[in-house]
């Protein structure tokens, strides 16, 4: 167990963080927009794809790290928030995860068909043709799951202020690394 | 020497007589030019559009109707006329079809018919010949060119019924049909794709 986190770890926690937090606007900007906004429109979803499928790789780099480096040890919490803050964490992990796969899925399987091009430089492959009976099952999905890991993530950071203010020092741990 | 219009035609016979049978359409008695008549429920009419250069988006029209006068052996007498109801639109994204519907694309309420009337044009081939003419859209006539194909002949499993599919493209400009809106979003070319499964037999 190593005694705090590594700069990557922290740089790459709060890059996700900020990641997350921007699709998710961007995501709730795209749908509202009207159509006459087509270019916006479709910059916004473009962009919001893009992003969502950096978070993928930023993930296993981030697991990667964690297995390299271990985390430092917890601040004395009792045993039923330490249980909690793992269960958390591990949630926040898998939904990390789930939230871009679903999306890239969805993208695929929806069926207006659009490319999805990183960037609008490099194109990616979808793994299945547009198909509106898979579409109505993984929209939803990565819909919820996207909300599940905002308000995961809203949760876990007032508990991190939280546990600040009690003058733990879970955040500046993460923020300053000692 | 002088060649009469049969003289003229008999290499292309000849040729077509070789090939149909690659093709699985067996060479058909003279003037066995037959019309075709097929809508929506027989065919599919398609268009699609770039947006910046890079991505496509694909819609439909789910209702015209199509007349094709062709004659396998000799599709370089072949004719078309089709009439697509523009008001029929229909787009996956929700709110595309109301927006393509709309004055500034195919403005249905007061254009609500595209027409096209094609003939072969010369040089065609059994597998791949053009159909040239006016295609009248929005109140605009412009030249367009539809590169149709015909594949093997098949059986169709369900009714048993011998069915040639038949496929044909082309592309508009579509600000010479003066659709202008949204330039920095959508390309100027849409591509055009119908394909049907004509019944022969």
């Amino acid at each position: 167990m190593q005694a705090a986190w590594s700069a990557a770890q922290r740089r790459l926690h709060w890059a996700m963080a900020a990641l997350v937090l921007v699709n998710f606007l961007l995501a709730l900007v795209m749908v509202a927009l009207p159509l006459s906004a087509l270019l916006a429109k479709i910059l916004t979803y473009q962009l919001h794809k893009s992003l969502g499928l950096l978070l993928i790789p930023l993930w296993a780099w981030r697991l990667w790290l964690l297995g390299q480096h271990g985390r430092p040890a917890q601040p004395a919490l009792p045993p039923w928030q330490q249980g909690a803050a793992r269960l958390g964490q591990g949630a926040l992990y898998a939904l990390l995860i789930a939230v871009p796969v679903l999306g890239f899925l969805s993208a695929a399987a929806a069926p207006i068909g659009v490319e999805t091009v990183l960037f609008l430089i490099l194109p990616i492959p979808h793994p299945f043709p547009p198909d509106q009976a898979l579409y109505d099952v993984l929209r939803p999905l990565h819909q919820g799951a996207a909300w599940g890991l905002v308000l995961l993530a809203l949760g876990h950071g007032a508990l991190a202020i939280h546990h600040h203010r009690r003058g733990l020092p879970i955040l500046r741990l993460m923020w300053r690394g000692h | 020497m002088m060649m009469t219009p049969n003289q003229l035609l008999m290499p292309r016979r000849a040729l077509a007589g070789a090939v149909l049978p690659l093709l699985g359409l067996a060479p058909l008695p003279a003037r066995a030019a037959r019309v075709f008549r097929f809508d929506q429920s027989q065919g599919r009419l398609e268009f699609s559009a770039r947006h910046l250069m890079v991505l496509t988006s694909t819609g439909q029209f789910s209702r015209f109707s199509c007349e094709l006068i062709l004659d396998p052996e000799r599709p370089e007498t072949a004719r078309v006329a089709v009439q697509v109801e523009t008001g029929s639109i229909t787009h996956a994204y929700p709110g595309a079809a109301d927006l393509l519907r709309s004055a500034a694309y195919f403005d249905a309420e007061r254009w609500p018919l595209a027409r096209f009337s094609g003939n072969a044009a010369p040089g065609g081939r059994v597998e791949a010949f053009d159909l040239a003419g006016p295609l009248e859209m929005r109140g605009v006539r412009q030249p367009f060119t539809l590169q149709a194909k015909l594949a093997r002949r098949r059986r169709d499993a369900a009714t048993g019924a011998e069915i040639v599919d038949c496929t044909a493209r082309g592309e508009i400009s579509r600000t010479a049909f003066g659709m202008v809106a949204d330039m920095a979003a959508t390309g100027d070319r849409v591509q055009l794709a119908v394909s049907v499964s004509l019944v022969i037999g």
